[in-house]
């Protein structure tokens, strides 16, 4: 009835008159966009050119914790003994715990995204002039059904053990934000502006040169900061080997110096997640990946399941957890 | 659906063409608005459409039997109607479970045993901005202030106007009714000016709210983080709800010029301010000019001595920090400007004042720390939080990262410290009168980091919670 009433007093009117001149605006808005673009490539061509610093390798966590380790293996010239793997690797072998227990070594752990191959360039690198050096390859069951590998990680692992490949990669529109701004702001400003790291890592660690440091002021060691919930994770127990795991262990023994002794870890699980034959199971993946990695026999005999209350993540152990499992693993060396 | 993501440039992409296409209608043109509007809302919770229509509907009739009656007390009635339907809404929705949560509390420091029920309310989002905006319609229809609209789908229109329904600028229907009545011309100068105010719109969300988010995290998420982080982490605070808030505001602008409509604005360069009631005067003008006409001027203003004045701003700043939301946390915070706030107006009229001289620099020092404070009340998740942390400034071992996030936010500050001072030197009207190339390549330059930063941090803005 309003409605009515109002009709009948206001006649339709025009709701709204453009005086713009369409083909002037236009030309403001292409002119923003080519400038935009033009920008976005001289951002491109100046990431090339080689007159920016180089690229810092601490944009995120990962790629943090991977040119950490690169840092890491190549400075280590008096020790021994190495860890390689996946992030079990990372955030279970102890290395304080290993120094009071008089073992001398460094956690190269990564990311189970890397691969196990990527895994035996970061070990080649540590193994240079080292003939008598040891490798340990640490990797979770969870790690070794993964279907693929990240090139992506890969491509971090790759720059930052060859800094002089620090080229821009190929020009592609599709991925113009990462190779233009995305790497022009991280020259610029990674290097000095702090990072922060996001969520409960953050929490613990704050920024990208804080987690650096620590990392390797621990010797590879990072702690796990999760806290684990039984009744949101809940997992498969079928516990198998992922066909890419053949080709990647070969490649990783080929990168090794002949003579250098590689042993094989396969990390504990939480008690939830195991199956009645794990242990069995586990005998199974040690001898296969053993067979072609070439490891040393006996196989290390260490607690392949863990109570739930030890984890942080399904992978990963809480620091006290992580501090009595590289001690049982120092009593296994030393004997 | 969040301004700052993909499928609202999409959305927004839609309605501008279908706008365009009904430029020879004005009953059309309020049909879109209200449409688009409805689906905007719709997509945060289709459930709370059915609400926006009742409460907005109640407003229109309280407002048209208001615009008839002849008789003062029938018209008060009905604005007392509109006043309880609003309050009413906005009290079960936001306030019921902290109001009987406070209850039972103080019936159990009195050792009453009681038993308290589960109340899961969900709040609808925009609530508080679109009650009020509501609200100022029938207080300015009975006030004569405006002539009513009779027209529901005008009037909805008014109401729900997408780009600022869920976080302001809460508009006057004095400044923004009238509009919908008018046909609107949509020139080159307010086109150009919308995409100004859209693309610092963005470059203070995504580029600066953004980035002091995670920094503000790190140290409210986390407990017993001890020395000067306690401090800086509130000033972080700071710069990440102004560059979210002023960030939404400049966009919602924005949105509306291109539509060829006006907004008010809602922030001035705040951060500039030297005192504090300057700082009011600046920093979320549409909210405080609205506290301001519908409560601390009918409430005496200072039109009743020193004492009522100083209890009229008390009482609003109060008032102001529970429209913020359901928390002791959001009193205490209007609380701490109340107060200073006060105090300011209390020097201010005293002798005192004509014979000492305070700096500017020293009165922004203390404005800053007064808002500082402020913001650690309405950051931290309970008062108890708030006092941890004061207390872990000197109590608790500083984290490994102290120096870093030192750096970190002074950085940030540094880019909120530059946006005012450019923002209070290169308003838009100076802006326009630029050389052409100059404001494309300023505004290509504030594209670049909009696209750098966008999608960086998960879309959300921290107004959408009151």
């Amino acid at each position: 009835m309003l409605h009515q009433k109002h009709q009948s007093a206001v006649p339709q009117e025009v709701g709204h008159v453009y005086l713009v001149n369409p083909v002037a605006l236009a030309k403001q808005f292409a002119s923003i966009l080519l400038i935009v673009l033009a920008l976005f490539l001289a951002m491109w061509i100046a990431n090339g050119s080689g007159i920016l610093p180089k690229k810092y390798q601490l944009g995120d966590p990962d790629s943090t914790i991977i040119s950490t380790k690169v840092q890491l293996a190549a400075t280590s010239s008096k020790t021994r003994i190495a860890f390689v793997g996946d992030s079990s690797c990372l955030v279970n072998i102890h290395i304080p715990t290993m120094k009071e227990n008089g073992i001398e070594a460094i956690n190269l752990g990564t990311l189970s995204y890397l691969g196990i191959d990527s895994f035996g360039l970061l070990a080649q690198r540590f193994c240079q002039n080292k003939p008598d050096a040891q490798i340990f390859l640490v990797l979770h069951p969870e790690c070794l059904r993964m279907v693929a590998s990240s090139s992506e990680h890969r491509k971090i692992l790759m720059e930052a053990l060859d800094p002089s490949a620090d080229n821009p990669t190929q020009f592609q529109l599709s991925n113009l934000r990462k190779l233009s701004v995305d790497d022009f702001s991280s020259r610029l400003l990674d290097g000095w502006l702090p990072i922060p790291v996001k969520g409960q890592l953050g929490y613990r660690y704050g920024f990208n040169h804080n987690l650096r440091d620590e990392i390797f002021f621990a010797g590879g060691f990072m702690e796990e900061t999760g806290k684990f919930d039984t009744s949101v994770s809940q997992g498969s127990s079928e516990y198998r080997i992922a066909r890419r795991i053949q080709n990647e262990c070969t490649l990783f023994r080929s990168y090794l110096p002949k003579g250098v002794r590689v042993h094989l870890l396969i990390s504990p699980i939480p008690q939830s997640h195991a199956s009645r034959g794990h242990e069995k199971r586990v005998l199974e993946m040690q001898s296969e990946i053993g067979k072609w990695i070439q490891a040393e026999n006996p196989y290390l005999d260490l607690p392949t399941v863990l109570p739930d209350s030890s984890f942080g993540t399904v992978t990963h152990l809480l620091p006290n957890s992580a501090h009595e499992y590289t001690r049982q693993l120092c009593l296994m060396l030393s004997r | 659906m969040i301004f700052n993501s993909n499928i609202f440039i999409l959305f927004f992409t839609a309605v501008l063409l279908l706008y365009w296409l009904i430029r020879n209608n004005q009953g059309y043109r309020d049909w879109l608005i209200v449409v688009s509007s409805f689906i905007f809302y719709g997509t945060w919770d289709w459930r709370f459409l059915g609400l926006l229509i009742i409460t907005g509907g109640i407003d229109f009739v309280c407002a048209y039997k208001i615009s008839i009656n002849p008789q003062q007390t029938t018209k008060k009635r009905w604005l007392m109607f509109s006043i309880v339907s609003n309050m009413g809404t906005l009290g079960f929705f936001k306030y019921s479970g902290f109001f009987l949560d406070s209850a039972l509390h103080i019936l159990e420091i009195f050792g009453l045993q009681s038993t308290r029920p589960v109340l899961a309310i969900i709040l609808p989002a925009g609530i508080s901005f679109y009650t009020f905006q509501a609200l100022s319609y029938t207080l300015d229809v009975y006030r004569g202030h405006i002539k009513v609209e009779t027209n529901p789908v005008k009037y909805f229109a008014f109401l729900t106007f997408f780009p600022q329904l869920v976080a302001g600028p809460i508009e006057r229907a004095s400044f923004l009714l009238p509009q919908f009545r008018e046909k609107r011309t949509i020139n080159e100068s307010i086109i150009l000016r919308g995409v100004w105010f859209i693309l610092w719109g963005f470059f203070l969300k995504v580029v600066i709210a953004d980035y002091f988010a995670p920094l503000v995290d790190m140290v409210f998420n986390v407990k017993h983080l001890g020395g000067s982080v306690n401090i800086l982490a509130p000033l972080a605070f700071g710069g990440q709800i102004y560059g979210d808030f002023a960030g939404y505001s400049l966009i919602a602008i924005g949105l509306a010029n291109t539509m060829g409509f006006e907004l008010s604005q809602n922030f001035s360069h705040p951060y500039l301010s030297s005192n504090i009631q300057e700082f009011w005067r600046r920093w979320h003008q549409t909210l405080s000019t609205w506290f301001r006409d519908y409560l601390y001027i009918p409430l005496g203003g200072n039109r009743l001595g020193s004492f009522r004045t100083f209890f009229n701003i008390f009482l609003t700043f109060i008032l102001a920090g529970l429209w913020h939301g359901a928390n002791w946390t959001f009193i205490l915070w209007g609380l701490c400007h109340g107060l200073a706030l006060g105090c300011y107006r209390l020097w201010r009229t005293s002798k005192m004042s004509a014979s000492i001289r305070i700096p500017k620099i020293a009165g922004w020092g203390m404005t800053m720390l007064i808002v500082g404070l402020g913001w650690l009340f309405f950051r931290a998740t309970s008062v108890s939080h708030a006092w941890d942390m004061i207390q872990a400034v000197t109590n608790d071992q500083p984290p490994s990262w102290s120096t870093n996030y030192a750096l970190a936010v002074s950085f940030g500050l540094l880019a909120v410290w530059f946006y005012d001072v450019f923002n209070k030197h290169f308003h838009w009207e100076r802006v326009s009168a630029w050389p052409w190339l100059l404001r494309i390549v300023v505004k290509s330059i504030l594209l670049v980091f909009i696209v750098a930063r966008w999608g960086k941090e998960p879309p959300s803005f921290i107004y959408f919670q009151f």
